[in-house]
């Protein structure tokens, strides 16, 4: 370069030895940077390793590295029965496990053409809702967390607790719940169940107005998430993208509204969108979806029927009959569906898992172009994801 | 190092010590899968382990004495914490929480999962359950507290130094710390 | 459309081989080299309007070879697709459908890594979920689970037959 000036070698003391080569203005010389964040790393939400390349401080690309929550789930379930398959699925989108055995139970069923009764249906209906409660309290918890708000997380845990406390009643488990059968369900509500339940949908939504209060109307969230990370529809929809990501971007697709399954065709709730498909609009619509789904609560505990939870006559060895099919639900961070190929045995001879969080982890490329680094948690934190469900 | 650490010190000392120790650990966050929920669900208002000394969460393992490895680890995942495990200094304590992490759990026939976190890194406490409750973690640190408590500093760095080499420094560029010329390209 | 109409239009297109309709759903089945064409077709037709890239995958029918599935629905239209084609054992080649949509990307790299099918075009067929040392192509039949192999599992008899 032609204005450059080397100052030489600097004599003694620390640096001897150093060549020093100054550059004229505006001819700083830049390299990009690579910079691996993860696998283990206190904000992305598990093994997420993302490897960025940075140009000064806007990010020129970003790969995510997955697999290191990689467990076979799909070789595995060639080797077990479905009862054994349910409780394996759980493990999954770890949050809200119950969506994950919903739509096994539904693929077979929908094979064996079984005939769920009425009872259980609504009791599944309304333990999937609290499970989608579940999983957005604790996205808008780690959200707030990862932008410096500490409070939410203290306040999304504690409204966690009460929830599965009261799921831990009926199903046994606090998290795993393993509570579906093939048919219907393992057993049937404790008494006392339907009240707790409204008791804490009440309570539930009363503090519900904290983290409206703490987050949405802060002026520091909004800043720095208004136009952070901005997604257009048809991209997300190219990418398989769904939930709260797609709503956000404007697409009001909800398989509970397009192709209801149990008895979602029956109670009324709403699809909340947003405008500008940005990170505060999939937070806001995230928080929409929390009352949505409280609700729809409400109206199950109004609608439920009496009578048996799972049919008189079941099978011990369930063997679907030959045939495929895929079965999707609306889980809480979007569409799970399991396609189901059975070959007449007492196991799958073919059981893949789509999951919602693998299609939101690869549009991450896409989003994170050119965004700065210091709004990269303000993105990556946007992205609803479990990685489990990434990996499986 | 010290005294404390070459020499066997009379008891009163070594109690003091030790009880120091036990209450005031500073615990790392490796929270794999779903027993990571639970672990943060502990460290919450409900369960609370910091009224057992146990401080959420230290900022790295440079910082930290407790690894708590929480959830399935993968053969993808392991030399990543090996690697986080070597950085910590001692004296430092791993508990395994969980049934992924102590075997395989679950997952016990995969493929691509360590069957077991104490191939990688020596445990102290296991933790059994998927997930286990967080009261079975509060057990699980009161375990180890009792197991501090009884412990002698010296032994441990002892079985430390006949184990592990003594550790390099690294040099850009490679080649000894005293020869370093940084030449411009 | 239901199943049904659109099994009519799809095959007066001539690009597909064969239909199927099994409890609600369709399948419709495309030849190797009729893949793209097949899949062109289903995007940007009118009635068709398949936009929405739900998953790729593959299934191993042994002898018969490899069924690649792929996934598709139309958020305007509703309606959805299994989209399959048939690939004899020795030869596992596809040619690549990440220009049409773009989450064929991933799918198509955890494909190639679990079963062995190489996509022509896609460029960047790295491993995705699996450790890069990792030999062997973990979803087709012939690969067992070792720790089954070692042991049996203990589960697999009543407690009342094991003496």
């Amino acid at each position: 370069m032609p204005s450059e000036r080397s100052a030489g070698v600097l004599p003694g003391g620390p640096g001897e030895g150093v060549q020093v080569v100054i550059a004229g203005e505006g001819e700083l010389a830049t390299q990009e940077m690579t910079l691996s964040i993860g696998p283990q790393h206190p904000s992305t939400h598990g093994v997420l390793r993302v490897v960025l390349g940075l140009d000064g401080e806007r990010i020129a690309s970003a790969i995510p590295v997955i697999g290191y929550m990689h467990r076979a789930f799909d070789k595995l379930a060639e080797a077990r029965d479905y009862r054994q398959i349910i409780a394996l699925s759980n493990r999954h989108d770890w949050l809200s496990a119950f969506g994950n055995e919903l739509g096994i139970t539904l693929a077979v069923e929908r094979l064996m053409e079984l005939e769920v009764p009425e009872r259980a249906q609504w009791i599944r209906m309304l333990v999937a809702e609290w499970n989608r409660v579940l999983n957005h309290l604790m996205f808008l918890g780690s959200f707030g967390l990862e932008l410096g708000a500490m409070t939410p997380m203290f306040y999304a845990f504690r409204e966690r607790e009460d929830i599965q406390h009261l799921l831990e009643a009926a199903t046994g488990g606090r998290m795993h719940f393993t509570y579906n059968r093939v048919g219907g369900l393992k057993e049937d509500l404790p008494r006392g169940f339907l009240k707790e339940s409204s008791d804490l949908v009440r309570k539930i939504r009363h503090r519900l107005l904290d983290y409206e209060g703490l987050l949405l109307g802060n002026e520091i969230f909004k800043k720095r998430t208004v136009s952070i990370g901005v997604l257009p529809g048809e991209i997300a929809k190219s990418y398989g993208v769904t939930g709260p990501i797609l709503q956000a971007s404007g697409v009001a697709e909800d398989s509970r509204k397009t192709e209801p399954y149990l008895h979602y065709d029956q109670v009324e709730f709403e699809v909340p969108t947003g405008a500008h498909g940005d990170s505060f609009d999939r937070f806001l619509v995230l928080y929409r979806r929390i009352e949505e789904s409280l609700k729809i609560i409400e109206q199950v505990h109004d609608k439920l029927p009496a009578g048996p939870i799972i049919p008189a006559k079941m099978p011990k060895n369930i063997k679907p009959p030959e045939g495929w099919t895929y079965v999707r639900t609306e889980n809480s961070l979007g569409e799970t569906g399991y396609y189901l190929v059975s070959r007449g045995g007492k196991e799958p001879w073919r059981l893949k898992m789509r999951t919602p969080s693998f299609h939101n982890v690869s549009m991450i490329p896409y989003l994170l172009e050119g965004v700065l680094l210091p709004d990269l948690i303000a993105v990556l934190g946007s992205v609803f994801f479990v990685v489990g469900d990434v990996d499986r | 190092m010290g005294l404390v650490d070459r020499f066997d010190l009379p008891q009163p000392a070594k109690f003091l010590l030790n009880w120091g120790r036990k209450y005031s650990l500073w615990v790392m966050n490796f929270g794999l899968a779903c027993c990571a929920i639970e672990l943060i669900a502990a460290s919450t208002s409900r369960h609370d382990f910091i009224r057992l000394g146990v401080i959420p969460v230290a900022h790295g393992p440079r910082q930290a004495d407790l690894l708590v490895v929480a959830g399935t680890l993968t053969d993808k995942m392991a030399p990543a914490l090996k690697r986080v495990y070597e950085q910590m200094p001692e004296p430092k304590y791993v508990i395994s929480f969980g049934s992924c992490s102590n075997c395989g759990g679950p997952f016990w026939d995969s493929y691509s999962v360590t069957k077991g976190v104490d191939q990688i890194v020596p445990v102290d406490v296991y933790v059994p359950g998927c997930p286990p409750r967080p009261e079975a973690l509060l057990e699980g640190i009161l375990m180890l507290q009792d197991m501090i408590g009884k412990e002698s500093l010296k032994e441990r760095f002892e079985r430390r130094d006949a184990t592990e080499p003594k550790a390099q420094p690294i040099v850009v560029g490679g080649g000894p710390i005293f020869q370093t010329q940084i030449e411009d390209e | 459309m239901t199943p049904e109409e659109l099994a009519k239009h799809l095959n007066e297109t001539g690009l597909f081989e064969r239909d199927e309709v099994a409890h609600g759903e369709l399948s419709m089945w495309a030849s190797r080299d009729g893949w793209v064409a097949g899949a062109e077709h289903l995007k940007e037709c009118g009635r068709c309007r398949f936009d929405f890239f739900t998953f790729i995958s593959a299934v191993d029918l042994e002898d018969e070879g490899f069924e690649v599935v792929c996934h598709l629905y139309s958020v305007r239209r509703q309606h959805h697709i299994n989209y399959k084609t048939l690939l004899p054992r020795t030869e596992p080649r596809l040619r690549t459908l990440k220009g049409l949509w773009l989450g064929a990307d991933w799918g198509e790299r955890e494909t190639h890594e679990l079963f062995g099918i190489d996509f022509d075009g896609h460029g960047d067929l790295r491993k995705l979920l699996l450790p890069d040392e990792f030999e062997g192509f973990p979803l087709r039949k012939d690969f067992l689970l070792m720790s089954r192999e070692i042991k049996e599992w203990p589960g697999l008899k009543e407690p009342e037959e094991v003496k």
